[in-house]
């Protein structure tokens, strides 16, 4: 709690505290830079004068033979080392997300009923836990055939991934006999990284796990053997952000050469091709999902449709509608009528394609052209259609994605890939995909499965403007978000009593902030998926402890990287009451105070306390509508 | 609060009561020779009856004090407070016999009246005043900071308006003010603003801005909004094209400003209304302790 | 363009709780000044009216004079208890057959509508007789709700007649011609003084104008001497003191010439004659006068021929009297007919005897009971008339009826000075 003395709070991780002299002695620990030392020492940040270490960022713990190190599907800000002993790291069949720590266990229940009982929109059907904001829809994680667990030894750090992109972990690591552990927190790890010998020995073992971990939780990577598989992720990168071929987030652009399929391990992916209207976007990916099949399938954007003659029955040769199609009787048409049958004119219509649509322009004829039975000037059509020439039928046909895995001839990419936020993907070798389903037929299948999904993927349903809107707000990654319903509120404040009343006296928000149509998104907590704030922390103090929500804990040293680095400001410095030390001529010492989803409460207590139905806290994507937008 | 479908079981309920309170009332008063009197048993049990809702109704100022208690959600209590407190008026209708009696029990029956009327007025204004303030003020803030917006808005105006004219030496002294109270009261660094210098030189023929952010802008701001807002499109039209962005900028603030003085005043619709309601409920819950003790003693 | 979340967090100041504005501030100021007002209020109402600002209503104007002494009524939590009213007022009762008396607030209601308070509503009455359980023989009728259903007047029911013993033809009294002062109604049936009954008849003042109690076969002046209209025994006394004062005051109209009365007092002639004295005068002359009166009834008509004194009217008991004298049956004449109400013909003199009378004119025996039924009653006293009389329980009755015992209401009713009507004492 913000006011007390800092040393009656909570200092650190539990466990028994190491000193850094105790930690030098460890080879994780071991650097020539000089920046280690003192990045190292405000980690701990001792203070003058004390044994002890200011903050425990890394203690020693024991496990008994059977304990659970970590969970899958849990979030977590500590990596740990195994200093005796042996553990086990499964990746699960499926991993349950935490609730927010000290929910009651009906209490979820209870607020489902709550939510549900918003008749605003009567079609919705009962949301799902992850959609309540409650759960992160990434926490949940699922494999077909699990790979076989890996043995861990002494000298082996697991537990990284969480530390790096602030996803769920994905492996549960059980004691097989007894171990003793050393847990670092994330800022620790952050320095080792940095600074440390270790650091590219630690990215590098990261990048193998994730390679080898994601592609083994990959459905359709799941038919493969495992020597398959090691050759396929020998041949793998891990791509972020900050990599060269990287720009502004732009992973590929319509019209590349395609040679890559990438897996999404983290961040989300748009995926959307341009058109004379505007944007088109197909799909919004997150976690677990993959794109860029273009090397694997082949798919000529799109797929040139076909004319072909129903009535009468092959009267006339199909044709394919690539280009400009004009049909009439004279000599130059690609489909060409008999030259004496008038009622058809000289130049009766065109098909044309115009970025990417399939145009079909009647041209002033006679007898005019009918599409589907009625009669058109110049509309778009599809595959499906049936166009009537006087008394000619055609239909206008797709004809059969094929996977064809020899030829070589070049790909190009139907739309623009684009990472939104962080990400990281990994990046599959396309020939190297391709020769693997040239020789085992059960992936090949599972690929040509995902790849007809793929290749039938409509844009995404969702009305556009929400979509602009949400991606405006950058509500697109958030969680969890406090949205109050401004038709309802009377602006009385409750709200924020409450959750004053609830946090010894400090609120932990601000009821203002931008709009999405009625709806205020309230300067308060947003849970996102790739938490800006956590970043570079030197002290480790902002984390998420296993659930869902962020806390920053009592050791939080006020420098204010959080508050500057959340893009929304949701994050406040408050005065401690009574400092712990002040430095002469200095500033009242601060610390930072977030939305915490009242932890330990039975649910927020924001919503429990309007008392107009206003507030509620949800995931706004699943949520939002256009309706809301009016 | 919003009267929809989540109120459903309380007005069934409600109805469901006050029908049976009806039937209740008619039976009673058929059956005693002279009618319906507040000392009968009757006439006690809707006394009774009448007090306990409006005691339970009044126990959400209470409720108020322990907002984070799990004891029932704010909803709920403002449900049971609106429906409990309709409930109420049968309930002393049926007690008093519809007449207003003596003098203290004609003060009893005046404020309760005024408070019922004061309260569904409330509850009147509170279906449609939100939508109509979240209509018309789209830049609306925090009620309890709106001087300190203002404030911060005056300087972003000085500020668009010295990157064309330089600084303004009436107002660099308040500007300066401002900037260094609205620094001391943040806490934490992270929140600072950087400001762009006053361009030096001034640029050319801009005295006419100037001079209207003198005479009309600065007071207009200064004096949080009162008065007609300044128009600008004239300064507008007759400016290059570079510093139009800026003198939107000004006219945008002009506007939430505007718009501030609309949430001032839709504020106190939605909340004066409570300054007749709860106080007088409390002399009410004081005359209705005497009239208690009178009644039961007499 | 919409604001961005970051620039509003920073133009904002953090403010730990909402900070107070106007409204919050005055808010805690203003509920204790409406509460102090309250209070105030209450206060001033009992400044300056005391105790009757807890009054639902006015006190009617006997009780007014008690000012705010509340307590001289009420006692605390126990409402108005009956030895308060006692206290002033004589107890009263009701018939001695009720079971659940009420207590003196139930139907007289104090300070609630000044219409209230006097007289007593229907509704109090109605409350028991409308479902009434009647240990009287005969029993009161179980269903009273109005004065529509209320039952026959009970000389009227069937089985009931009037049974006086006396002998009178309406008819022949109200319409012969050979009567020589026509007679009206009015020339019996009287309203009495205080106009809430009729006169009890009488045979002084109403029968003896024509019916002279004189024995028109005695001659004169024996025939001249009136018998009293009294017992037999009375009548041998009038009559025979009469004789005696008749013998010695005109002897010579009595006596014949040859007769030698022997008057007491003057000297004797001769040796006394018993069968010439005044006793034997007065004893021979009363049984002759006492055969005439005496005679029995005989029912041929003309009546009035046959029958000329006291059977003419009277019944004859059965039986041998004292002294040889008849029996006459008690005449038992009703002083009053309704023994639960009161109908005051002072209220409907205005009204010729034979709008509700009518059926007196026709009226030949004695047994006729001459009251009007309920029908009559009922042409005014109707609710649904918008000009109806009126059709209260109290205008006939009264609950605390005392009118058969008087001297009930004298004996107990208290005196009440005025010190203690002002509450002074």
């Amino acid at each position: 709690m913000l006011g007390r003395h800092a040393g009656s709070g909570s200092d650190g991780l539990e466990g028994q505290w190491l000193s850094l002299e105790d930690l030098a002695a460890l080879d994780l620990f071991k650097s020539g830079k000089r920046a280690f030392k003192v990045k190292l020492n405000g980690n701990f940040a001792p203070t003058a004068g004390q044994p002890e270490p200011g903050i425990k960022a890394a203690v020693r713990r024991e496990f008994q033979k059977g304990d659970v190190i970590c969970n899958a599907g849990e979030y977590g800000s500590t990596a740990f080392l195994i200093l005796e002993g042996t553990a086990t790291a499964t990746l699960p069949t499926g991993a349950e997300a935490r609730p927010i720590a000290g929910r009651t266990a009906g209490s979820l229940e209870r607020l489902a009923t709550l939510f549900r009982r918003r008749n605003r929109r009567a079609r919705r059907v009962p949301v799902g836990l992850a959609e309540l904001g409650e759960a992160s829809p990434y926490a949940t994680l699922s494999a077909m055939r699990p790979p076989a667990p890996r043995q861990l030894g002494p000298g082996d750090l697991f537990g990284v991934d969480a530390c790096i992109n602030f996803y769920p972990r994905e492996a549960t690591v059980r004691a097989e006999e007894r171990c003793v552990v050393l847990e670092m927190l994330r800022s620790v790890l952050d320095t080792i990284r940095d600074a440390g010998d270790a650091g590219p020995g630690i990215d590098a073992a990261y990048r193998d796990a994730a390679l080898r971990d994601q592609m083994a939780l990959t459905p359709w990577l799941q038919e493969l053997r495992e020597d398959e598989r090691g050759h396929l992720a020998a041949g793998a990168e891990l791509l972020t952000p900050d990599a060269d071929e990287v720009r502004d987030g732009v992973i590929y652009r319509e019209g590349d050469t395609a040679e890559a399929v990438y897996l999404v391990r983290a961040g989300t992916i748009k995926l959307a091709q341009q058109r004379s209207s505007g944007e088109l976007v197909f799909a919004y990916l997150g976690r677990g999902t993959a794109f860029g099949f273009e090397p694997v399938l082949d798919t000529r954007p799109p797929a040139p449709l076909q004319l072909v003659c129903v009535a009468p029955a092959g009267a006339l040769p199909t044709v394919s509608l690539e280009g400009v199609v004009t049909v009439g009787r004279k000599a130059d048409c690609q489909l060409r009528f008999p030259s004496d049958y008038r009622p058809v004119g000289r130049q009766h219509c065109r098909f044309a394609l115009r970025d990417g649509d399939l145009f079909l322009t009647d041209l002033d004829s006679m007898n005019g052209t009918l599409l589907n039975g009625e009669r058109v000037r110049e509309v778009i059509v599809t595959a499906g259609d049936r166009v009537t020439i006087v008394d000619y039928t055609f239909e206008i046909v797709r004809p059969d994605v094929d996977a064809t895995t020899s030829a070589d001839t070049p790909r190009v990419r139907v739309a623009t890939a684009t990472g939104l936020d962080n990400f990281e993907l990994v990046k599959l070798n396309g020939r190297e995909l391709r020769r693997l389903a040239a020789g085992n037929d059960a992936y090949r299948g599972a690929l040509l499965e995902i790849a007809r999904s793929v290749g039938a993927a409509v844009p995404v349903s969702a009305d556009p403007r929400v979509v602009s809107e949400l991606i405006g707000l950058n509500l697109y990654n958030s969680q969890n978000t406090l949205l109050i319903d401004l038709d309802r509120c009377t602006r009385c404040d409750e709200c924020v009593r409450a959750c004053a009343d609830a946090h010894g006296g400090v609120t932990r928000f601000t009821r203002d902030g931008p709009r999405f149509g009625k709806y205020l998104v309230t300067l308060a907590c947003r849970s996102c998926t790739d938490p800006k704030c956590m970043i570079g922390c030197p002290v480790g103090s902002i984390r998420r402890d296993g659930s869902l929500e962020i806390r920053i804990e009592d050791w939080c040293i006020g420098c204010q990287r959080c508050a500057n680095q959340c893009p929304f400001g949701n994050i406040n410095m408050v005065e401690l009451a009574a400092p712990v030390s002040t430095e002469p001529g200095g500033a009242a010492p601060l610390r930072a105070t977030v939305c915490d989803l009242c932890a330990g409460y039975d649910g927020p207590s924001c919503v429990y306390a309007c008392p107009h139905d206003a507030a509620i806290r949800v995931n706004p994507a699943a949520f939002l509508s256009a309706e809301d937008l009016r | 609060m919003l009267i929809n479908a989540d109120h459903r079981s309380w007005l069934v309920g409600t109805v469901v009561v006050g029908a049976l309170l009806t039937a209740g009332y008619v039976a009673s008063v058929r059956a005693t020779p002279y009618g319906a009197s507040g000392g009968s048993w009757p006439g006690l049990g809707f006394g009774v009856l009448g007090t306990a809702c409006m005691a339970l109704a009044g126990l959400l100022s209470a409720r108020k004090a322990v907002r984070t208690w799990r004891i029932g959600s704010a909803q709920q209590w403002m449900r049971m407070h609106i429906w409990l407190g309709l409930l109420a008026v049968p309930c002393i209708w049926f007690h008093s016999g519809f007449a207003f009696g003596g003098a203290l029990t004609t003060a009893l029956m005046v404020l309760f009246y005024v408070v019922i009327a004061s309260g569904v007025l409330g509850l009147a204004l509170q279906q449609f005043v939100p939508a109509l303030m979240t209509r018309r003020v789209p830049l609306e803030t925090v009620l309890g900071q709106m001087d300190q917006v203002i404030d911060g808005l005056a300087l972003d105006a000085y500020e668009a308006v010295a990157s064309i004219v330089g600084s303004i030496p009436e107002a660099a002294a308040e500007q300066q003010r401002l900037e260094a109270e609205i620094a001391a009261s943040q806490s934490g660094s992270w929140k600072a603003v950087a400001r762009q210098r006053p361009v030096d030189p001034p640029l050319p023929r801009s005295d006419d801005i100037k001079a209207v952010y003198l005479s009309a802008v600065r007071p207009y701001l200064a004096g949080a909004g009162r008065g007609t807002p300044p128009d600008l499109r004239p300064l507008l039209l007759a400016s290059p094209e570079e510093w139009r962005p800026k003198l939107d900028r000004l006219q945008g603030i002009c506007e939430e400003v505007r718009q501030l003085t609309v949430q001032r005043r839709l504020h106190a619709w939605l909340h004066t209304w409570l300054f007749v309601h709860a106080p007088l409920s409390l002399a009410l819950f004081v005359l209705v302790a005497v009239h208690i003790v009178v009644a039961l003693r007499y | 363009m919409p604001r961005a979340s970051k620039d509003i967090a920073k133009r904002l100041r953090f403010d730990h709780r909402p900070r107070r504005d106007l409204f919050r501030r005055l808010y805690f100021a203003v509920s204790l000044a409406a509460c102090a007002a309250g209070a105030g209020l209450w206060l001033m109402l009992g400044r300056t009216t005391g105790d009757r600002q807890y009054l639902p209503g006015p006190v009617s104007p006997a009780h007014a004079t008690f000012g705010d002494q509340c307590a001289r009524c009420h006692v605390s939590f126990a409402s108005a208890p009956n030895d308060k009213c006692l206290a002033c007022h004589a107890p009263r009762t009701h018939s001695q057959f009720e079971v659940d008396t009420p207590v003196c607030r139930d139907c007289h209601v104090e300070h609630r509508a000044p219409d209230l308070f006097l007289p007593v509503s229907d509704r109090a009455c109605v409350g028991c007789h409308s479902t009434l359980r009647s240990t009287r023989a005969p029993p009161i009728a179980a269903h009273i709700t109005s004065f529509a259903d209320h039952p026959e007047l009970t000389p009227l029911r069937p089985g009931q007649h009037d049974a006086t013993a006396l002998r009178f033809n309406h008819e022949l009294h109200l319409t012969s011609k050979d009567i020589r002062d026509p007679l009206t109604c009015g020339s019996c049936h009287v309203v009495s003084a205080d106009g809430r009954t009729m006169q009890r008849i009488k045979f002084e003042p109403h029968c003896k104008r024509c019916h002279e109690l004189k024995v028109k076969e005695a001659p004169v002046p024996i025939g001249d001497l009136e018998a009293p209209h009294d017992t037999p025994e009375a009548v041998r006394d009038g009559l025979g003191r009469a004789l005696l004062v008749l013998g010695a005051e005109r002897p010579k109209e009595l006596f014949a010439a040859d007769q030698q009365i022997f008057i007491p007092g003057q000297a004797p002639r001769g040796p006394i004659d018993e069968s010439k004295s005044l006793q034997e005068f007065q004893r021979k002359w009363l049984a002759g006068l006492e055969a005439e009166l005496y005679r029995p009834f005989v029912d041929q008509p003309p009546l009035l021929e046959n029958n000329k004194y006291c059977f003419l009217c009277h019944v004859q008991g059965t039986g041998a009297g004292a002294n040889g004298l008849p029996v006459i049956e008690e005449t038992k004449l009703p002083a009053r007919w309704l023994m639960r109400a009161e109908f005051s013909h002072r209220r409907h003199d205005k009204l010729p005897c034979k709008t509700c009378h009518g059926a007196v004119e026709h009226s030949t025996l004695t047994n006729d009971t001459n009251l009007p039924n309920l029908r009559v009653c009922l042409q005014c006293h109707v609710d649904a008339l918008p000009q109806s009389a009126g059709t209260q329980c109290t205008l006939c009755h009264l609950y605390h009826d005392t009118s058969r015992h008087p001297e009930l209401r004298q004996k107990a009713q208290p005196a009440v000075s005025l010190e203690r009507l002002l509450g002074r004492e």
